[in-house]
């Protein structure tokens, strides 16, 4: 008998040393002597074997036999696909590696800073030719009105020309060819 | 546990296979596993079952289990029983399938539930054994509610009572497969039973709200210890 048992419960058993009755199968003197434990020991062995056997009917309603038969051949076929050699899938044939040459040229940046430089001078003598030759179409040719001739350098000249005969005469060309808000509007009519 | 008979054909037939793959007899050894296949093969998908109550993921768990065995057997030491063995690596895969179904749980939405909220399997929609209908219906009942109340045991209580009360083992035993003291067993085991005593005593149904979805409401604090594999 426990000393928790003789001492707490006065030598009745607890729950505890019922339910090893149970699973141990030793049977203690106490038993023989007290009706009360008895009927305790009897009811908890019960109670045990009602739970085993639900359990049991539980798990043998799942585990059949064709369950059984089913699952032992999905083992076997499982390892003979692991015992068997794995196929390796060859690679197509290597072919020599041969470094195609490079098509294009490397271009010295000299160069590149050459070209900009003429693009940028072809540009702008284009831009002086455009203005020299006359304008297609129905437009009038501009009016270019120069200043009086002067020293290029001299700004106090330019200054004063400009304040004393102002002129706009420069600018017809590019107002020629800006569209007008209102020619817009009657077109789109 | 294994009677010593049982044990030493077991141990003879681990070592036949172990030789025949060292040979590279490979049929052979496959036909050797075959017989342990057959001898372990209802009692593990039992307790695969009985730990994580779903058929489907039981049967996985043995396939895996066996397959494992199978490739592991190398590691196998001739001194410990091939049943403590098998059931350790068994074990292990269904605490590992338990972790993984919680972590899908959480992200994932539950399966079908019925309108108690409890989580049906095919298991009880199998043909009756009782013939009437009443002594069915309260045999489904107790299945369904001693289902219930397994799934709220933890981990360990849970699997010391399924080896120790469905599986038959002795305290020894099922000290020997979970690496869990003689003692520790023993505790494990009467607090199961207290557990349960109290999770299916008559009125007690709404009163515990336990986890239904088969995965209990603990954490699997570490697998089985000393396993080979």
């Amino acid at each position: 008998m426990r000393l928790a048992d003789a001492v707490l419960r006065r030598g009745h058993l607890s729950e505890r040393a019922l339910i090893d009755v149970w699973t141990t199968g030793i049977h203690p003197a106490h038993l023989d002597r007290c009706d009360q434990c008895a009927r305790r020991a009897l009811e908890m062995s019960r109670w045990l074997e009602n739970v085993q056997a639900t359990g049991r009917e539980d798990a043998e309603a799942v585990v059949t036999n064709d369950v059984l038969v089913r699952q032992r051949d999905q083992v076997m076929s499982r390892l003979a696909q692991l015992d068997r050699p794995s196929k390796v899938i060859s690679f197509p044939a290597a072919s020599p590696v041969t470094r195609q040459p490079y098509a294009g040229r490397r271009v010295s940046p000299g160069w590149l800073a050459a070209a900009a430089a003429a693009g940028l001078m072809i540009g702008v003598v284009s831009m002086e030719l455009s203005h020299m030759l006359p304008f297609g179409g129905t437009s009038a040719p501009p009016q270019v009105v120069t200043a009086p001739a002067a020293s290029p350098y001299d700004d106090s000249d330019l200054l004063h020309n400009t304040y004393v005969n102002p002129s706009v005469g420069g600018l017809d060309a590019l107002d020629d060819m800006t569209p007008r808000v209102v020619d817009i509007v009657l077109a789109s009519r | 546990m294994a009677t010593e008979t049982t044990r030493d054909a077991d141990t003879r037939v681990a070592i036949d296979v172990k030789a025949a793959q060292a040979a590279g007899r490979l049929d052979a050894a496959r036909e050797r596993y075959a017989e342990l296949v057959e001898r372990h093969q209802r009692r593990a998908a039992r307790i695969a079952y009985h730990y994580l109550r779903d058929s489907a993921d039981a049967d996985e768990a043995v396939q895996d289990a066996f397959v494992k065995a199978y490739t592991h057997l190398g590691t196998f030491r001739e001194e410990l029983p091939f049943e403590v063995w098998f059931t350790r690596i068994l074990i292990n895969g269904c605490l590992d399938r338990i972790k993984a179904k919680r972590r899908r749980e959480r992200w994932i939405a539950r399966p079908t539930m019925d309108a108690d909220g409890v989580e049906r399997d095919p298991a009880e929609h199998l043909p009756a054994l009782t013939p009437s209908p009443e002594a069915q219906l309260l045999h489904n009942e107790r299945r369904r509610r001693l289902k219930e109340a397994m799934v709220q045991l933890p981990e360990r209580q849970r699997l010391v009572f399924v080896l120790s009360h469905f599986e038959g083992r002795t305290s020894r035993e099922v000290s020997a497969v979970t690496g869990l003291n003689e003692s520790t067993v023993r505790v494990h085991l009467f607090r199961a039973v207290r557990r349960l005593r109290s999770l299916l005593a008559p009125g007690s149904e709404h009163e515990d709200t336990g986890d239904a979805s088969g995965t209990g409401t603990t954490v699997v604090k570490g697998r089985v210890r000393h396993a080979s594999c």
